[in-house]
């Protein structure tokens, strides 16, 4: 068949706290050079998906495979997939050029000069390499965010996980970050996982999406945001996409 | 597939051929090879024998792309592939407008601005001490804009929660005060008056400064670690925003916290030191418990027990404004934290024992 290749694939999947499921019956694919996002309200369990498919919890049933692999099985060595947390999780006392060395450092034997020179040329990527000396403290937000994406692709991942990217951030930079975002994919045939809730964002850089519901408890929706924006029949799905509450614009007729 | 570089001259031009796989685990190699090809007027720089490549391999390729350009090289990339798009892709990222955030300083320069800082902290420390005084009349007259009902929570968690440690080191202090009492006396056969060095030293000295020291370690440390989080977090910030001053919802109440548990455990810290002095002087001398509690009250104990547990107040006070004012200058993340933290209870520590020194002068000038 030769289609392109996975990247991660859930099956089957439940995730949740205590053993109780938040979110259960969830399969879906992501394919290198895609761009993949986990759409739902407050609360729905997006960051609870993430956390399972990064390995940080194990799921309660189902099962997770990053490129053919459980992503719990890289403990001890180096992750074959980049994750960036929602405020960047740069370490505070290292610069930015020195959080990027980290994962070098740590899974790779390369001399300290070459290894610089490629963090200097991730940070180049991402459009920070002016700035690759400064502590994360002295620079802006998004800037952080940036980054954090130079940092989860210090090993060459084909695969990252991005927590709200462009969550708080003015809208030129929420547009240059999914540019940089679109590119990775384009130009690195990286495969993305984005969790947000950012509806230009959406339609500007993703390819798929899923949509989770808290009270379905599982998935009510998939496939191109733009798509289900003008044909979901899911009421939470077309009160998402066309920013209306169903608590604030639906008359009651009696009364 | 082995990586491969080699460059060969024609008349001006300089044709490097790239080979074999430029991946990260080969970066080194790579940066190697491409670093001893020196530019030429014209260079072509041939992909075409390439057989993987990912970002590092490409941002490699890129640098030393830059790098014969910028000596004035004429380049031209031949060959298409995964490589050579790649290459194309890493250097057509616009670079981005510069921002002016300051740059990094030398060792010398960093030296020079914290010597230049000493004067700055100790006008630091008299303005906390304003803004701590300019609150206490608001937090007075308006209770309910201060963070009072904190303070039993805290007074437990500074007294009762160092209740133990306070009395177990002063046990062991003053049992050491004893026993090496009766050992340095002994030889002149004035063992008899052990109770009245341990009424002195522990009673005038070290209960107190060994209590403040601990409170300044367990607490101090607490409370700059609790705010500086909380500076972090912004939640200082969402308090001034909600027109509530930090001074009087988050500092008076440990200090008011400290004004009632440190008195408190230094009476404990008293006891047990001259407990723990008793129980080692005894079994080494024959005055008997009678006899050394008779010593004790007749070694005039009580001016010095004034003495001593007039201290805490002073010791509570500076702890508790020094640490709180430490966790409200934290800036940025858990490094800022940990430093002021640190710094915390570094300078609450050497206060205590100012204060004392300044203490021991001043009641002695005044014969108390």
């Amino acid at each position: 068949m030769g289609g392109p290749e996975v990247a991660l694939s859930a099956e089957d999947l439940a995730v949740g706290w205590d053993g109780r499921p938040l979110l259960a019956g969830l399969s879906f694919q992501v394919h290198a050079g895609e761009v993949f996002a986990l759409l739902g309200g407050s609360g729905c369990g997006k960051s609870t998906l993430l956390r399972n498919l990064v390995g940080l919890e194990s799921p309660l049933a189902g099962r997770v495979q990053v490129q053919g692999r459980d992503p719990r099985a890289w403990a001890g060595g180096p992750p074959p997939f980049g994750v960036m947390f929602q405020n960047g999780a740069l370490f505070g006392s290292l610069s930015l050029l020195e959080n990027c060395l980290l994962p070098l450092r740590t899974w790779s034997a390369l001399d300290h000069a070459t290894a610089a020179r490629l963090a200097q040329a991730k940070l180049e990527l991402v459009g920070l390499g002016h700035v690759s000396h400064h502590l994360p403290g002295a620079i802006s937000g998004g800037q952080r965010k940036r980054a954090a994406i130079a940092r989860a692709l210090m090993l060459e991942p084909g695969l990252v996980f991005l927590d709200e990217p462009s969550a708080g951030l003015d809208p030129i930079t929420a547009v240059e970050l999914d540019e940089l975002i679109r590119s990775l994919g384009r130009d690195l045939g990286l495969a993305t996982v984005v969790v947000t809730h950012e509806l230009p964002s959406i339609f500007r850089a993703v390819d798929r999406c899923i949509f989770l519901d808290r009270a379905a408890g599982g998935a009510i929706a998939a496939g191109d945001p733009r798509q289900l924006r003008d044909h979901a029949e899911h009421p939470t799905v077309r009160h998402f996409f066309n920013r209306t509450s169903p608590y604030v614009t639906e008359p009651t007729s009696h009364g | 597939m082995p990586l491969r570089v080699e460059s060969s001259d024609e008349a001006d031009l300089r044709s490097v051929r790239v080979a074999g796989d430029l991946l990260l685990a080969e970066a080194d190699e790579l940066a190697r090879a491409l670093d001893a090809v020196e530019g030429a007027p014209r260079m072509a720089l041939d992909l075409a024998a390439v057989a993987r490549c990912d970002g590092a391999g490409a941002a490699l390729l890129a640098g030393a792309c830059g790098r014969w350009e910028a000596g004035g090289s004429v380049l031209t990339v031949m060959g298409g592939g995964r490589a050579a798009a790649l290459l194309a892709a890493v250097r057509r990222r616009p670079a981005l407008p510069a921002t002016t955030h300051g740059r990094e300083r030398s060792t010398l320069a960093r030296l020079g601005a914290s010597v230049a800082g000493v004067g700055g902290s100790l006008g630091g420390i008299l303005a906390d001490l304003g803004a701590l005084a300019a609150a206490l009349p608001g937090a007075l007259a308006r209770p309910r804009s201060a963070g009072w009902r904190e303070v039993p929570a805290l007074v437990a968690r500074a007294g009762a929660d160092g209740l133990a440690v306070v009395a177990l080191a002063n046990l062991l202090v003053g049992a050491i005060m004893g026993f090496q009492g009766v050992v340095q006396l002994q030889g002149f056969g004035a063992t008899a008056f052990v109770p009245d060095a341990l009424a002195v030293v522990i009673l005038r000295e070290m209960g107190p400064v060994i209590t403040a020291v601990i409170v300044a370690g367990r607490s101090g440390a607490g409370f700059a670690a609790e705010l500086g989080t909380m500076v972090v977090g912004e939640e200082v910030d969402a308090l001034r925003t909600m027109g509530l001053d930090p001074w009087r919802w988050l500092v008076w109440p440990r200090l008011a916290a400290l004004l009632v548990a440190l008195p408190v455990l230094t009476l404990v810290g008293m006891a047990c030191g001259l407990a723990g002095g008793m129980l080692a002087a005894l079994p080494m001398t024959d005055l008997g418990v009678g006899g050394f509690l008779d010593r004790l009250a007749a070694a005039s104990a009580l001016p010095h027990f004034l003495t001593g547990i007039a201290k805490p107040w002073l010791f509570a006070a500076a702890i508790a404004l020094i640490a709180c004012s430490q966790g409200l200058a934290a800036r940025g993340g858990a490094a800022a934290v940990g430093a002021r933290t640190t710094a915390a209870v570094v300078q609450t520590i050497v206060a205590v024992i100012v204060i004392d020194a300044l203490c021991a002068v001043t009641c002695t000038a005044l014969g108390w």
